[in-house]
């Protein structure tokens, strides 16, 4: 029996083994990893997605013409309580291939599209009609949009990451220098003497930090579901979706 | 939850950018090893008797300033061969080498030889500086100080 198999405890987890054994886990990496651990793992993922998506989500239904249904922060916590709950949601995301963000901008959509038709169904009086036709016909607008605030949101949470890791290591300074000169276009003739070191010692200073940066914006990439090969990919798809005008 | 807004797009685009190769990959591999002491750099003995020597004595030339246009572009062409066609250590002599000859253009003629612009030349210069012996990081740190009359 797989590891994956003989860890599943749960009766809702062992009904499809053979699924579970085809997930491509090497490549679908710690929330795999998670899913495994199946009862355990399973609040670990729930708390990671709700932490790391709420954001971005959050930012999407604020800026649509959904907005109407609530506030951002009970939609959105609507949702994961909706799916979240739901046995097999992750394991239904593996199976779609889909980076994990592009499944919840999807379901996000459903289950706005869901508020909606209870609305109608409760007679309630104040909904635009417009929002009934949109995530059918906008669909491909709001994944757009959707990977433009997820980008943002999971470049400021790696830079954060990446900032602790730094002040954790006593580079903190590296840290400044790293963002000053890549933030804020700051030459690294200036930053030598602002920082009262060489030239040398700022590019080296700001290649530790930008190591580490780039390691936790591969972690956060590997966790949406991309694998190694595609990490160059999807960082150029991401600099598309936020690039100014 | 956090809050929603979303203002500093730019930011983020540009911080992503960083990801990139902002110079030579080649002179990052040299910063790299150079972080963390744990391979050889180039020497001055390597610098001396690398690409730059072909058109004579790199110290007289390119350090003192004693070049003329002709043996920076003679040069040049000396360091870009080695870049193409040598083994790994040359490649990596030839990189540091052409940071050495945009510095000396700098100082000396107060122009670009290889970059396109300010900050590609000043990062090539400080990625450079990282891994030369002192004398020659004094002509890189001196150049990432000197006035430019006009782009390559």
């Amino acid at each position: 029996m797989s590891d994956v198999r003989k860890m599943n405890d749960t009766p809702e987890r062992t009904t499809s083994p053979q699924k579970r054994d085809s997930f491509p886990a090497t490549q679908r990496g710690w929330l795999v990893a998670q899913l495994a651990q199946g009862a355990a793992g399973l609040p670990k993922i729930n708390a990671y997605v709700m932490q790391t998506y709420a954001e971005p989500l959050g930012n999407y239904v604020a800026g649509s013409s959904f907005r109407s249904l609530g506030t951002p922060s009970d939609l959105v916590s609507g949702f994961f309580a909706s799916r979240l709950a739901q046995v097999g949601y992750f394991e239904r995301w593996i199976e779609s291939n889909l980076p994990l963000r592009r499944w919840l901008i999807n379901g996000f959509l459903f289950f706005l599209q869901e508020q909606v038709r209870r609305r109608k169904a409760d007679r309630v009086e104040s909904m635009p009609t417009v929002v009934a036709d949109e995530p059918t016909s906008q669909t491909a607008t709001a994944v757009e949009e959707f990977d433009r605030l997820w980008a943002a949101s999971m470049v400021r949470s790696a830079a954060s990451s990446a900032k602790d890791r730094c002040a954790t290591e006593g580079f903190d300074a590296h840290w400044q220098m790293f963002e000053r000169h890549f933030v804020k276009g700051i030459s690294y003739a200036a930053l030598s003497d602002e920082f009262n070191v060489t030239g040398g010692q700022a590019a080296s200073m700001v290649r530790t930090a930008s190591i580490r940066f780039r390691q936790a914006v591969v972690d956060l990439l590997l966790k949406d579901g991309a694998t190694e090969e595609e990490l160059d990919d999807e960082v150029a798809r991401l600099m598309r979706a936020l690039k100014p005008g | 939850m956090n809050d929603f807004t979303n203002n500093n797009n730019n930011d983020c685009h540009r911080l992503l950018a960083a990801l990139g190769e902002e110079t030579d990959p080649l002179l990052t591999r040299v910063v790299d090893r150079a972080r963390r002491r744990d391979g050889l750099l180039p020497s001055r003995e390597a610098i001396e008797n690398g690409p730059l020597a072909d058109v004579g004595d790199p110290a007289a030339l390119f350090f003192e300033g004693q070049a003329c246009d002709e043996d920076f572009l003679l040069a040049r062409l000396a360091c870009e061969t080695m870049r193409l066609d040598g083994t790994s250590a040359e490649r990596e002599l030839a990189a540091v080498s052409l940071a050495l000859l945009e510095a000396s253009s700098i100082v000396y003629r107060r122009r670009l030889l290889v970059s396109h612009t300010a900050a590609e030349a000043d990062a090539r210069l400080a990625a450079a500086a990282s891994g030369v012996p002192s004398d020659w990081a004094r002509l890189l740190h001196a150049a990432m100080r000197m006035p430019l009359r006009a782009s390559a």
